[in-house]
């Protein structure tokens, strides 16, 4: 059986629905807010960039909420979505080098979903 | 904070959160008020700072828990005390 300290796991899940995130793909100060260069770029290169941001969005939520029960407060800019070439997503915690995250994320026609599990490096 | 601050404010929240007038109030609350989620909060944030022409840190965004909270913190910002 696999031994684990619950007290430095934190877990986040979050759900978001397209229809709440329906144009703010075009804000570009909500954008810039929210995400990277590299995500919106990403994004972009999609015909319907919007479930895309939307599951990005899901996903920093459930970070966010995986390092509040570390108790680490951490902003959805110092949070970085990328997908690696074998499909699999990868989180980088730019200014927050002491905690590992591992996500995994879910698009549907109308929503995304997203988990998070977070430990200190 | 002016009158025509606080209408602008006003006008936000009412636009992102899809308000009824009487719904807005000072104790308006992020964690009382369910459609003021973390997407909405984000918009909210995103046009108050189009609109007064400022630029929140992430300790602002946080603290912005309620109407008169947010609009202490934009008269913060307005008054240079940020």
């Amino acid at each position: 059986m696999v031994s684990m300290n619950m007290q430095t796991i934190g877990l986040g899940i979050d759900l978001i629905e397209y229809e709440s995130f329906d144009g703010m793909q075009d804000d570009a100060r909500f954008l810039k807010k929210v995400f990277t260069i590299e995500e919106v770029s990403y994004c972009r290169t999609k015909s319907d960039p919007l479930p895309y941001l939307a599951a990005r969005f899901a996903t920093k939520e459930a970070v966010i909420k995986a390092l509040g029960q570390l108790d680490e407060n951490i902003f959805y800019s110092q949070i970085e979505i990328l997908k690696r070439e074998n499909g699999s997503i990868k989180v980088i915690l730019k200014e927050h080098p002491h905690f590992v995250v591992k996500v995994s994320l879910s698009h549907g026609k109308r929503s995304a979903i997203a988990t998070a599990l977070a430990t200190r490096a | 904070m002016e009158i025509s601050n606080s209408n602008k404010i006003k006008e936000i929240f009412i636009e992102v959160l899809k308000l009824e007038i009487d719904e807005y109030t000072e104790t308006l609350s992020y964690l009382e008020y369910d459609p003021w989620d973390s997407i909405t909060h984000m918009k909210i944030v995103a046009k108050i700072e189009q609109a007064f022409d400022v630029e929140f840190e992430m300790r602002d965004i946080i603290a912005m828990e309620s109407v008169a909270k947010v609009k202490e913190i934009v008269a913060n910002h307005i008054n240079g005390s940020n």
